[in-house]
């Protein structure tokens, strides 16, 4: 049994003659579980997915890129200009964009296969993203024309959505590990 | 000299209606130097400034004709309004995050500005801002271990020499509606402006020729 933790390796073995002995009072030949620690290893786990021994975990193309791969292999999901340089209203940007997040994905449960894109152009919010075929065109429509509503109340500005429609949600994904 | 597309305001009509308060500038017309005729724009009922004087044409623009002016009653005024103000010089600077985006805005723009006429000059690409932070790893302790990130802004600089006010308000307008997002704008006009009336040429400075 091995179990790996954030600050370093701890493993638990049956017997060894290399490990601190727990038991130290105990008789030599008697069963003693000893522990075995490295220094803190500290490993980037961030945007990082297991594999699975038979390879069935699916992965879509943004998560099979790590965020090390951003702006070579990836683009950002929230476009503004915030974090350009004397860019302003940064923080209340990001609460905003997280708010969004929750809304659209809790709105459009389970039918968004990719990241919610939120750009920002002049006044604008734009919300893009990939959704499943699950419901009758209608109750998209209402659903695109509620969200646009209710987000542009709330955060004061015209909010367009620009969703595109797979009809299967294998269409999404890039490799299986 | 000044490239205006559309919206060309070339109202300089003197008028002689008595009702229009603007006649500031013809009864100060007979101070000027005999030779120079002198047609004063009316706006309605206000007129902006007097004539500027001929020694101060280095800093302002050339706002009256060599024509004999036109005394009309029914004299059309194409702009009821301001002035249309000149900018010797438009400066526009781009900020993102990404050169290729940049680039291909450059592109549209000169593409736009070429199509309407507007010489684009001094197309200059500043060094980049790197904005670094260095943070701990973890959560707890553990400070031999650290994380770097880094922003960078790139810039890109250009001017749009000697524009009129409605060439720059509707190739801006045009501009910054396309302007993709990620990618901020910052316009400075230079402004050529005649000179108050209370400025006038001290005694000791000679006459231009």
């Amino acid at each position: 049994m091995s179990a790996v933790l954030r600050e370093g390796r701890v493993i638990l073995f049956g017997r060894s003659c290399f490990s601190q002995n727990v038991a130290n009072f105990l008789m030599p030949g008697s069963s003693v579980r000893n522990l075995s620690t490295t220094a803190a290893v500290q490993k980037v786990q961030s945007g990082r997915y297991k594999v699975t021994r038979d390879r069935s975990r699916p992965l879509t193309y943004e998560m099979a890129n790590q965020p090390c791969q951003i702006a070579h292999r990836k683009s950002w999901n929230s476009w503004n200009t915030t974090t350009l340089y004397e860019g302003l209203r940064e923080p209340e940007t990001v609460m905003d964009d997280v708010f969004i997040r929750k809304f659209m994905t809790g709105t459009w449960h389970n039918l968004f296969v990719s990241e919610v894109i939120i750009k920002r152009q002049h006044n604008m919010i734009r919300i893009a993203g990939i959704v499943q075929q699950k419901l009758a065109a209608r109750k998209m429509y209402f659903l695109i024309g509620y969200c646009e509503e209710l987000l542009s109340y709330w955060l004061k500005c015209p909010v367009k959505l620009e969703l595109q429609i797979v009809s299967d949600k294998k269409d999404v994904i890039y490799k299986y590990i | 000299m000044w490239s205006s597309a559309g919206g060309i305001r070339t109202a300089l009509v003197l008028s002689v209606r008595n009702g229009v308060t603007g006649l500031r500038g013809v009864s100060q017309a007979a101070s000027w130097p005999a030779g120079e005729r002198l047609a004063v724009q009316t706006c309605g009922a206000r007129l902006t400034q007097p004539p500027p004087s001929p020694l101060y044409t280095a800093y302002t623009t050339r706002l009256f004709h060599k024509t004999v002016p036109v005394c009309s009653e029914s004299a059309v005024v194409e702009d009821e309004g301001e002035r249309d103000r000149l900018y010797s010089l438009v400066e526009v600077e781009c900020r993102g995050h990404e050169t290729a985006v940049l680039r291909s805005y450059l592109t549209f723009l000169s593409t736009a500005a070429a199509h309407l006429g507007i010489k684009v000059k001094d197309v200059k690409w500043p060094k980049k801002h790197l904005q670094r932070w260095t943070l701990l790893k973890a959560v707890h302790v553990q400070k031999k271990h650290r994380v770097q990130y880094e922003t960078r802004t790139h810039f890109l600089t250009l001017g749009l020499p000697h524009l009129t006010q409605s060439t720059a308000d509707t190739f801006l307008e045009y501009i910054q509606r396309n302007l993709p997002e990620g990618i901020s704008m910052k316009v400075t006009k230079h402004e050529l402006q005649t000179l108050p009336p209370h400025v006038k040429p001290s005694s000791h400075v000679s006459p231009q020729q």
